[in-house]
């Protein structure tokens, strides 16, 4: 059986400190015997996460922080991202494929998520998204 | 992200490669600006070797449509693969765009 992994990594509100927060993350996961279609998921769904923290949730307020924390028990991975900011209606975020916003140039990135991610989750105040994949290759651990 | 840039006649094709994101898609975005001010015909993007592509390199794509349908210029984009082709279909981008399996593809529509 795997053993439990977990990691917490905390990043100023700065696109430029999402990369590194990125690497850590994928560190932790590389032992995992990932298929590089779920390792591309979690990466674009982490990084999505990040920059809606930073941007919506912080607003690059250089005195905030975004919270990452992963965790790994060998049958799935959470990721949570938590900002300081007064959080986010994800419940209702239009849908980037209907005919009236596919042209439109943002609003796709929680509607990645959702789709590549197996479950996703925010708390109460809407300032914090756990997001989970399944682990399908569980031959290394 | 690494632009390789020709220009054919009227045409410009671009190989992009590496990663499209975040912090990157704003030199993508001077490109398209760029395409716009000299008014290019056709621009063909070539994303055979992107590695890795999110939502902002997705809507700093869509700008550029938009941009060049704003004077008559058209986009095209060739060689999507793996998962940047997986992302225009979760996206339905595939609707809006131009996509061919090849630049030569590209060129002679």
């Amino acid at each position: 059986m795997s053993a439990d992994k977990r990691l917490h990594v905390s990043i100023k509100s700065d696109f430029a400190e999402i990369k590194d927060a990125w690497h850590k993350i994928a560190d932790l996961l590389k032992s995992l015997g990932l298929s590089s279609d779920d390792l591309f998921d979690i990466h674009l769904s982490a990084e999505e996460a990040m920059v809606n923290a930073v941007k919506y949730g912080n607003k690059f307020d250089p005195k905030l922080f975004v919270d990452i924390t992963v965790s790994c028990n060998g049958r799935e991975i959470k990721i949570s991202v938590k900002d300081q900011g007064k959080g986010f209606d994800y419940a209702h975020t239009p849908d980037p494929t209907t005919n009236e916003n596919i042209a439109k140039a943002s609003g796709r990135g929680v509607y990645l998520i959702n789709k590549l991610m197996d479950e996703v989750h925010y708390n109460k105040e809407g300032n914090e998204i756990i997001m989970v994949k399944f682990i399908k290759n569980q031959g290394s651990r | 992200m690494d632009i390789k840039e020709k220009k054919l006649g009227d045409q410009v094709i671009c190989q992009i490669s590496g990663e499209v994101d975040v912090t990157t898609s704003p030199d993508l975005r001077k490109l398209f600006e760029r395409m716009a001010r000299d008014k290019t015909k056709t621009l063909v993007l070539n994303l055979q070797n992107v590695s890795y592509i999110d939502s902002s390199g997705l809507a700093t794509l869509v700008e550029g449509l938009q941009r060049a349908k704003s004077y008559n210029g058209k986009l095209k984009l060739t060689n999507l693969s793996g998962k940047a082709k997986s992302l225009f279909e979760i996206t339905k981008l595939e609707r809006i765009f131009d996509i061919y399996d090849s630049e030569e593809a590209a060129l002679k529509q």
